[in-house]
């Protein structure tokens, strides 16, 4: 013990604890701030005997435990260690089972799977997430710029009224048909705005003149389909993997919720 | 009318052919499918946090968010100069169709020990360093280059030194790491019929010699992936062999569905090292399998080729148009330093290494550099596809993060570029097949449409609504290989403007250009760059106000006939499409702090503004490259002629009663000097997404009947279900025939499709897609009655 008592590791153990209970005397009190996160995990992990148990911390402490036997302490390294509150004072191994507690409270209890039951659930309450965006199908005839003013795109108008083939105008790069496209992705074909002019036409008759980026257009709404939800096996692996990710983020909230209030 | 639409639904029936490739994934189909095929743009070149020099740069965005914001669903925040937190937030101003997340894998396990406050790393020196974003420019560039250093030498250390501390456990990190990189990416991808975004799994190797760049994208095809990102560090064994085989190991030949690309980029800063000389024929044709595709453009620069406008001369050549976006120095590194475009490494430059492709290909028989083109920001922060001119506030964290920054240190830098493909749908399956067929077109970020064809092209007329089937039915596409078809080869060039969006109106074509390289007989080489359709003199900026003046083009389209064509040269051809000027980012930057670069008194301005906006200044009177205004542009994949391979070919499956279809080929090539059908056998494969027929002869199986006569003899010798193959090499082509016996062809489907046709032997390989087109009875190439 006196020898225990020589040792420079337990002099900064010992005078390190006296100032922080004096820094502790001296602060003045301050208003009650709830516990940090970490400070809370960190009890947990106590509390449970995790680090009684985590190999890490125990070869951790066997290491610092032989480092403070090369001074002279006898004894097993790890207890000796521990004697000397290296658990506590320890970042590394403070960190660690803070990290350690934070996992274990995020882990799912047992009968916690997501069931398909959960999935389809997850799916109801997210309607947004895997749902197909509403989409449109359409055939246009083309009068390309500066080939065609606004009487000429009437008259093809009239004539496609009438009932002529689709196939007069210009060849569009893109084609004449755009099959199931979302609004962004007509956009997209035709430049800004086009899938606005659009969304009040009635289908399978012919409307425009409607102004593009190359031009003008003619077109005929032959489909649009609206938005659905269609959870294949793919979906439904996306889905449990979202749901998941959501549950842990909660279960370590309520969990953090439930140390704080003890 | 009712008849019409009737006949439009048989048209499109008759279209229902399986995509030239094979679904790897379970998925749903997509709702929009085109067999003749849609533009999709994509950024394949992201850096998130997870990149050490990303997060040294204080960039905080994790893939997931890099994912949101190319998808349009999110913002990301930029780093600031002085907080990890937050300048601003960021929106992309239209979200892309496909892309991916490339991390630098090197570090991956460094980077997350060092960032996790449980990590025992996290209070490492290395590790302070990594998170300490308030050190300014100089101090985070210092510590760039501590953190890449083992990047830079031969036999670097395979860790930091922080991974051998207790309880540091990097190659763990590294995994979870990397299964984080898989997971974002399996949450962006849209599995839905809606297919409104794919997303690939992908990563970054690193090697920098030196500080010379040989850096590489690997894109993989679907969610079977290796278990690490295999890391320049990871894999020994030279550059980029080394990769090649640790893919090859782990993923190519591991027979669990895995496949994936290798992307070289920014070829720019390589001190001509990119591409060193294959070793032989065998490693060149390992080149050209692994890596298909080059990134010609992206935030630090054009790597296409190179222009000093004070000079009046470019590497290799005199095209005026590659004064476009250079960065000063060859490379990076303590020894770069900026050269003239006469000691300019040749090998930094994606066009001069086509043309050396040419003389290998000369040489070996194989072009070990078939590359075609794909564009990307290589963004740091996250921002994949933020590709805007206008507005654009930098893409290194906080290295670049004020316009004084972005001014005085990366005035050279731009937004970066895009990657286009053409394929049938929007999933990971179509792009990353229209990535390996390398049909595509890299972007300088804009995104103008870009159709190219070569081939007899005998039907094909600008104008004609069928235009595309008619180029797929009698020519090859951006990406393929042309032979000798009798006469001059027609090349096909059709180009629609950036459709824009309501703050940014697309941008007029102003031109359209075909750019030729070829080696002559007698090895010479050679470049001519063709304006073909379009007004080199149309558009223009108002100085004033940098609006559009005067008109361009809202499309250009044109078939062109190369007057030069000579059969015996080896050449590529690709189109380069150009906008009307607009004032580049530099330009709109400037004037916001009250320097204009296109004043008369611009001098005077930035003095005013301060020392850092005096190359705000820099004129294309006294600086070789830089350029207040910009044409931005598209550069379509090449077409390549080469004179041994299949140029006119006639082909068919002949569909009898049940189990007795036969398929006929009738294939011409040029002069094949590099086949030898004693010493290689021979192979022949036609196949749409699965083999119709592949057959085998191994060395020796082909007997010689005459002088270059071989054909099949005897019914031993001959494989099963071939009724007649026979071979003729002559002085000024080749001919090829192979009839199958009457058997059962039904995996050859019954509708218009795309068809491969692939021979081969040793090294010497070729291949010939084209539009098969179906009726009642036949499959196969058009004939002339089916073009009338």
């Amino acid at each position: 013990m006196t020898r225990l008592l020589r040792q420079p590791a337990v002099h900064f153990v010992v005078l390190g604890a006296a100032l922080y209970a004096a820094q502790a005397w001296w602060t003045p009190p301050v208003p009650a701030t709830p516990v940090p996160d970490d400070e809370l995990l960190y009890r947990a992990a106590l509390a449970s005997g995790l680090d009684q148990r985590d190999p890490l911390v125990r070869e951790r402490l066997e290491k610092l435990g032989r480092f403070v036997a090369a001074d002279g302490v006898v004894g097993e390294p790890e207890r000796t260690a521990r004697d000397l509150g290296l658990v506590g004072t320890d970042a590394v191994i403070r960190r660690h089972l803070v990290h350690a507690m934070r996992l274990a409270l995020s882990a799912p209890g047992a009968g916690e799977r997501a069931t398909d039951a959960d999935v389809d659930a997850w799916l109801a309450a997210h309607p947004d997430r895997f749902a197909a965006p509403p989409t449109t199908s359409l055939t246009h005839v083309y009068l390309a710029r500066g080939r065609h003013d606004a009487t000429a795109a009437d008259a093809v108008l009239a004539r496609l009224r009438a009932g002529d083939p689709a196939t007069m105008g210009d060849a569009f790069l893109l084609g004449s048909h755009l099959d199931a496209a979302t609004d962004d992705a007509i956009d997209r074909t035709f430049g800004p705005g086009f899938a606005a002019a659009l969304r009040d036409a009635p289908s399978g008759q012919w409307i425009g003149p409607i102004a593009s980026s190359y031009g003008m257009h003619l077109v005929r709404i032959d489909a649009r389909q609206v938005g659905t939800l269609t959870p294949s096996p793919a979906i439904r692996r996306q889905a449990a993997v979202a749901l998941v990710a959501e549950r842990r983020d909660a279960r370590l909230q309520q969990r953090l919720a439930a140390l704080r209030s003890n | 009318m009712r008849l019409a639409v009737l006949l439009l639904a048989l048209a499109t029936a008759a279209f229902a052919g399986p995509p030239p490739w094979q679904r790897t994934e379970t998925r749903e189909p997509c709702a929009a499918s085109d067999p003749m095929r849609r533009p999709f743009f994509g950024d394949i070149h992201v850096h998130t946090l997870y990149s050490a020099d990303a997060y040294i740069f204080g960039s905080r965005v994790d893939p997931r968010g890099a994912y949101d914001f190319m998808r349009g669903r999110g913002t990301v925040l930029l780093a600031d100069i002085n907080e990890a937190a937050t300048r601003e937030s960021r929106r992309i101003d239209r979200p892309l169709d496909f892309g991916a997340v490339t991390d630098h894998a090197e570090f991956f396990g460094e980077v997350d020990r060092c960032a996790t406050p449980s990590s025992p790393a996290f209070d490492e020196t290395l590790c302070t360093q990594l998170r300490q974003v308030d050190a300014g420019t100089d101090a985070q560039s210092g510590v760039t280059i501590s953190w890449l250093f083992p990047l830079g030498i031969p036999n670097p250390p395979t860790q930091h030194s922080i991974c051998t501390l207790p309880g540091v456990d990097c190659d763990a990190a590294a995994v979870s790491v990397w299964q984080e990189e898989q997971a974002a990416s399996e949450e962006a991808y849209d599995r839905t019929s809606a297919c409104t975004f794919t997303s690939f799994v992908g990563y970054e190797h690193t090697p920098s010699p030196l500080g010379r760049h040989r850096h590489r994208n690997v894109i993989f095809r679907n969610a079977t992936v290796p278990a690490i990102a295999l890391s320049h560090l990871d894999t020994p064994g030279g550059v980029p062999q080394g990769l090649w085989t640790a893919l090859e190991t782990q993923c190519l030949d591991a027979g669990t569905g895995c496949d994936a690309l290798v992307i070289p980029h920014n070829s720019n800063l390589s001190g001509g090292e990119q591409w060193p000389d294959p070793a032989d024929a065998t490693e060149a044709l390992r080149r050209q399998a692994r890596e298909p595709l080059v990134e010609i453009f992206q935030q630090k620069g054009a790597s296409e080729c190179r222009f000093d406008r004070l000079l009046g001369r470019g590497v290799d050549g005199a095209d005026e148009l590659c004064t476009f976006e250079q960065l000063p120095n060859p490379h990076e590194g303590p020894d770069a330093v900026p050269l003239p475009v006469d000691t300019w490494p040749r090998r930094n430059l994606v066009r001069s290494v086509l043309k050396d492709g040419l003389s290998l290909e000369q040489q070996l028989g194989v072009n070990p550099f078939r590359l075609g083109f794909t564009g990307g920001t290589d963004t740091h922060n996250g921002t994949g596809g933020g590709v805007a001119e206008t507005g654009w506030d930098g893409a290194q964290g906080g290295i670049d993060a004020t316009p004084a920054r972005q001014i005085a240190d990366n005035a050279r830098d731009n937004p970066g570029g895009l990657t286009a493909v053409w394929a049938e749908e929007n999933s990971r399956d179509a792009i990353f097949s229209a990535l390996r067929r390398r049909e595509t077109f890299a972007t300088s970020g804009t995104r103008p449409v870009v159709r190219f064809f070569a081939g007899d092209l005998a039907n094909v007329a600008c104008g004609s609504p069928d235009f595309v089937r008619a180029a797929y039915t009698t020519g090859v596409p951006m990406g393929g290989e042309l032979g000798p078809t009798g006469t001059a080869p027609r090349f096909a060039v059709w180009a629609v403007k950036d459709a824009g969006t309501a703050e940014q109106p697309g941008t007029d074509l102003q031109r359209v250009q075909i750019v030729k390289g070829w080696v002559d007989v007698a090895g010479v080489q050679h470049e001519r760059v063709v304006d073909v359709a379009g007004d080199a003199a149309a558009g223009g900026v108002d100085p004033a106000t940098c609006a559009p003046q005067g008109t361009g083009f809202a499309e250009l389209c044109t078939v062109w006939e190369d007057p030069a064509f000579d059969p015996r040269e080896h050449a590529f051809y690709y189109a380069r499409v150009l906008e009307t000027p607009v004032c580049r980012w530099t330009t709109t930057l400037c004037r916001s702090v009250g320097v204009d670069p296109l004043a008369p008194d611009c001098a005077a301005q930035a003095a005013t503004a301060g020392d850092d906006f005096a190359s705000c200044c820099r004129t294309s009177g006294d600086d070789a490259f830089a350029e207040p205004l910009v044409q931005e542009r598209a550069w379509s994949s090449p077409i390549w002629y080469r004179p041994d391979t299949i140029g006119r070919a006639a082909a068919q499956v002949a569909f009898g009663r049940p189990g007795r279809d036969v398929l006929t080929l009738r294939l011409r090539f040029g002069v094949t000097e590099h086949l030898d059908p004693a010493r290689d056998g021979l192979t022949v494969r036609v196949s749409d997404d699965d083999d119709i027929v592949a057959v085998t002869l191994p060395p020796g199986t082909l007997r010689r009947t005459g002088a270059g006569r071989w054909r099949l003899v005897g019914k031993r010798s001959k494989p099963d279900g071939i009724a007649a193959l026979s071979l003729v090499q002559r002085r000024n082509d080749t001919r090829l025939v192979v009839r199958t016996t009457p058997r059962d062809l039904a995996s050859a489907d019954r509708s218009d499709h795309m068809v491969t046709i692939a021979v081969g032997a040793g090294t010497w390989q070729t291949s010939h897609t084209r539009l098969w087109l179906a009726s009642r009875d036949r499959l196969g190439l058009a004939r002339r009655k089916d073009l009338r």
